[in-house]
């Protein structure tokens, strides 16, 4: 479904993906996990286009959409929950979810989106008129998610999600997530939690300093005993 | 000076208030959208004012005509700003100081031009007739019809500007993008758009703002937007920088209170009408920074 061919891409003179390859197949929940500042982040950017890469190729459904714009990109069933929410905090957490479906045309659809997040996520209806800057943190990464889901993407692209959030909270968007797996979406998730992350994905990529270092089945991943050392504090 | 007296000034004054929100609605709405301050759009203002001056004068148009001519030349004026300078500058050097220098640039280079064509006379502007009359009321209160005329076309922009932004979705949008561009481009909204688009509503606002003033004051002349273009970008800041409705009560905040400044003070005084703006913009910034309301900006 997404494949990223050799990418190399940065932020002006500085590389930060050196040679990067990934793929994401059709249903799937793959993590990307890793150190702060390994180029997780980065990744997503150039996915979305808010990057456009130095070199390389992405193809998302065997079509090529390397450093489209990301106006271009959300149309093709692209969504994505930016790290640290994102979401817009003087908008209502209604107007938030209209500007998730911004590009959805049909208004029986839009009708349908937004009752399905009101229903994944009950706390969004209770608090749709308030402004967004006023939710507590798990209920605005709840909207970054929502907003995210509202054109109902094929592809999800979840950044950091757990992040300043109590471990209960963290549980119940991981419920959520799960939840928007089973509906159909594919998942590529970028997650510090490494532990959460092998638990919730089928396949995962360990990056290290702007390159793949390991990469393979979560589960055979959670025992590996250098992701193990260093990622799940196993001694 | 009894309690006749001042509604004749309150309605002076909201008549000059919505010369000014007009105005500020453009600088508030590009500041949300692109970040900038664009110091030109007291120029577009003064362009608009020529257009239908020179439409009226030299091609004996109608003043409705005019009116449109005004709106147009002002929204080309503000879109070729945007492609010739703002864009191309953002580009390079998308630093704070670069395009308020570039701004800066763009409104002297453009009142200059305008002096050389046409000298900085003032050239009396032609209110058409139907505008001229004056109603007395029972209670002996002189209404101008222009001013009425002035007061119900700005008040039907302001509401629909208003809902525009409240209800629509690139209303919507455009406020979205004024907080954060970044996820407002995650959710597909391409940018480019809405800049053209805040360009022409802030733009053609400006227009009918400067037909506004040539009825009300009866003159043009390429400096007419450089006062009236600093206190429009005192009320955007007045009612909380991006905050469209904001800005246009702040406009008729410091409209009615500069009228009334020198309406009420000794005549003396009235040489230093444009202090009141400036003490007022100064205690804004001593007070609350943010404005009166709240900013549709994200706030660090």
């Amino acid at each position: 479904m997404l494949k990223l061919n050799h990418i190399i891409a940065g932020y002006g003179k500085a590389e930060v993906l050196h040679d990067i390859n990934l793929e994401v197949k059709e249903g799937e929940v793959v993590a990307l996990v890793g150190p702060n500042g390994a180029g997780k982040t980065t990744t997503i950017r150039c996915i979305t286009g808010e990057l456009s890469v130095t070199k390389g190729t992405i193809l998302y459904k065997g079509k090529d959409i390397t450093s489209l714009p990301p106006y271009k990109i959300v149309p093709l069933g692209i969504g994505c929950s930016p790290e640290g929410r994102n979401i817009f905090g003087n908008l209502s957490v209604y107007e938030n979810l209209k500007m998730g479906g911004y590009l959805l045309k049909e208004k029986a659809l839009y009708q349908e989106q937004l009752e399905w997040v009101y229903q994944l996520f009950p706390k969004l209806w209770d608090r749709r008129d308030q402004l967004a800057e006023s939710l507590s943190g798990g209920e605005q990464q709840m909207l970054a998610i929502g907003r995210a889901v509202m054109t109902r993407p094929q592809l999800l692209l979840l950044d950091e999600p757990s992040l300043g959030l109590a471990p209960v909270v963290v549980d119940q968007i991981y419920e959520k997530i799960e939840e928007i797996s089973q509906q159909g979406s594919s998942i590529l998730l970028v997650e510090q939690n490494v532990r959460l992350a092998l638990e919730i994905s089928s396949r995962a990529y360990v990056m290290e300093s702007g390159q793949i270092h390991l990469s393979g089945d979560s589960a055979s991943l959670a025992k590996d005993s250098y992701v193990e050392e260093t990622y799940l504090g196993v001694r | 000076m009894g309690v006749l007296y001042f509604f004749q000034q309150l309605i002076n004054g909201l008549s000059y208030g919505s010369i000014l929100a007009l105005l500020a609605i453009g600088y508030t709405m590009i500041y949300g959208i692109l970040g900038l301050i664009n110091f030109a759009h007291g120029e577009i203002f003064m362009i608009g004012a020529f257009c239908s001056y020179l439409l009226i004068m030299n091609a004996a148009a109608s003043f409705w005509t005019g009116l449109i001519g005004a709106i147009g030349g002002a929204v080309l004026a503000g879109l070729l700003i945007e492609k010739l300078v703002y864009g191309p500058c953002l580009k390079k050097s998308p630093e704070v100081l670069t395009v308020f220098i570039a701004s800066f640039g763009a409104s002297l280079g453009l009142r200059n031009i305008f002096v050389m064509i046409f000298g900085d006379g003032r050239r009396a502007f032609p209110t058409p007739e139907f505008l001229e009359g004056i109603i007395v009321t029972k209670s002996g209160l002189f209404l101008n019809v222009k001013d009425l005329w002035i007061l119900a076309i700005t008040g039907i922009l302001l509401i629909s500007v208003t809902l525009f932004i409240k209800y629509t979705k690139v209303g919507t949008a455009m406020r979205a993008i004024a907080y954060d561009p970044n996820a407002a481009m995650l959710v597909g909204v391409n940018s480019a758009t809405l800049v053209l688009l805040a360009f022409i509503i802030g733009s053609g606002l400006a227009g009918i703002s400067a037909v506004s003033y040539g009825i009300s004051f009866g003159i043009v002349n390429p400096s007419m937007g450089y006062i009236i273009g600093l206190n429009g970008f005192i009320a955007a800041v007045l009612g909380g920088i991006g905050n469209i409705p904001g800005a246009a009560i702040a406009g008729y905040i410091i409209g009615l209170g500069e009228v009334l400044f020198v309406a009420f003070l000794p005549p003396a005084w009235s040489a230093i009408r444009p202090l009141f703006v400036w003490a007022l913009l100064f205690l804004i910034l001593f007070i609350k920074p943010s404005g009166l309301f709240r900013p549709n900006i994200k706030i660090e």
